[in-house]
């Protein structure tokens, strides 16, 4: 398996110098992977599954040469794309059934489609807003404070007691953070959370 | 679809992912924001923590346009707004309304005693022709006017039997008396509606009125600054 691993990461390489013959080596490495994690999602006998699993490898490689850094781990990585993927198809696809109509039906939506840009707008202001309820007062108050009242760092870096503004920025990042994980928790947790969309 | 084993979306690449909000900075280093936007592009999971920090952020631009809320370096919050109203209010009421009077008044006091309405004590008029009001005295058939100099001598006189008359400007000097009597002259006693004034420029009569403007305007215009320089002090925040 690592000598797998090291094989596909000396593939990417060579497919970031430019040997576009690596894209073939690195798709057939791959695919097994990014499809058993599809197919554990989505069904070995959905529709959508071989456009998922196409999708992912061409976002490898065009990630690869786009950045030109070789992932720690090249399956891991598309294997967590694809099952992003298949999450948000899942969304789409309740969306496009809840609506029960043809608008829909021509293309799947982008690759790293946010789950809120899949959802009508009074239904992601609902779920911001509960996840700005579930957070712990100190994370609200910042966040509050960082958007609608548009204080700024240094301010807040002042009323925190914070060595720099880094620090709050930092912070903002971690209560970002658990909102996001809110979100998840709520769009892909347990039956009784699902709520949205 | 099958039931999800997982939580839900997780990130492509942890250490990337953990700075992706660094996107939102203007001075991002090129190559960092080209590894960041390209993961961006395959990580719903980032994808997501941008969108809710757009969302945020979008929503506070969406409540300050609706509500006039404060923005730094953008137009004056509400308490800015209220400055500029209670300001101007101020003026306007200075302008429209009477000054109070400067100096002792000779004439009586009191609502049923007869006075001089306009000019007020002390008051600074523009030159020219100068209209002079008083309240009316009962029984008196037609009123005299006199305006004198600083000496005390006679500058003008006329009569009438309403209740105000206008001054050519010959009759005013820079600083004029003007008596009123009755008649019949037993009606009131001599001297009662007597009021003097100045004659000045534009600029002395509005520094006039804005010194000793009444309570109302002055209570509008300290109010005015005061709500002025508190949302200075917000903006600076």
């Amino acid at each position: 398996m690592m000598h797998e691993q090291h094989h596909v990461s000396a593939d990417c390489r060579q497919y970031i110098g430019g040997d576009d013959a690596a894209a073939e080596r690195i798709c057939v490495a791959l695919e097994p992977a990014v499809r058993a994690g599809v197919t554990g999602l989505l069904g070995a006998g959905d529709p959508d599954g071989d456009d998922v699993v196409q999708e992912v490898l061409l976002a490898l490689l065009a990630y690869l040469r786009r950045t030109g850094i070789v992932p720690d781990n090249p399956a891991a990585f598309s294997v967590r794309i694809a099952r992003n993927r298949c999450y948000n198809l899942g969304i789409w696809r309740r969306r496009r059934r809840a609506q029960d109509v043809d608008d829909h039906a021509e293309a799947l939506p982008s690759l790293a489609a946010s789950p809120l840009e899949l959802m009508e707008r009074d239904q992601k202001r609902r779920l911001v807003d509960d996840a700005l309820a579930d957070l712990d007062p100190p994370c609200r108050e910042l966040l509050v404070a960082v958007y609608r009242h548009e204080s700024s760092m240094e301010k807040l870096r002042r009323r925190l007691g914070l060595g720099s503004v880094q620090a709050v920025y930092h912070r903002r990042n971690i209560c970002l953070e658990k909102a996001r994980k809110f979100l998840n928790r709520r769009l892909f947790g347990c039956r009784s959370d699902r709520a949205y969309p | 679809m099958q039931e999800h084993q997982e939580s839900g979306l997780e990130c492509v690449d942890p250490v990337v992912g953990e700075r992706i909000l660094d996107l939102s900075a203007p001075a991002l280093d090129s190559a960092e924001r080209t590894l960041l936007e390209a993961h961006a592009d395959v990580c719903a999971a980032c994808r997501l923590t941008l969108d809710l920090h757009q969302e945020l952020r979008s929503r506070a631009r969406s409540e300050s346009g609706t509500t006039g809320g404060r923005r730094p370096g953008s137009r004056p919050g509400a308490t800015g707004w209220a400055a500029v109203a209670a300001l101007a209010a101020g003026l306007a009421l200075a302008a429209i309304l009477p000054p109070r009077p400067v100096g002792p008044r000779i004439d009586g006091r009191g609502d049923d005693t007869p006075q001089v309405l306009r000019p007020v004590e002390g008051e600074v008029v523009s030159a020219g022709d100068v209209a002079v009001r008083w309240t009316p005295v009962p029984g008196a058939d037609r009123y005299r006017v006199r305006a004198t100099d600083p000496e005390g001598a006679t500058t003008w006189t006329g009569t009438t039997v309403a209740t105000d008359i206008r001054l050519p400007a010959e009759a005013s000097s820079h600083e004029t008396r003007i008596l009123v009597t009755a008649e019949p002259q037993d009606i009131i006693p001599p001297g009662v509606m007597s009021v003097s004034y100045r004659t000045g420029g534009a600029w002395d009569v509005l520094r006039h009125r804005l010194l000793h403007s009444g309570a109302l305007p002055q209570a509008l215009g300290l109010g005015g600054v005061l709500l002025g320089l508190a949302a200075i002090l917000r903006r600076r925040d």
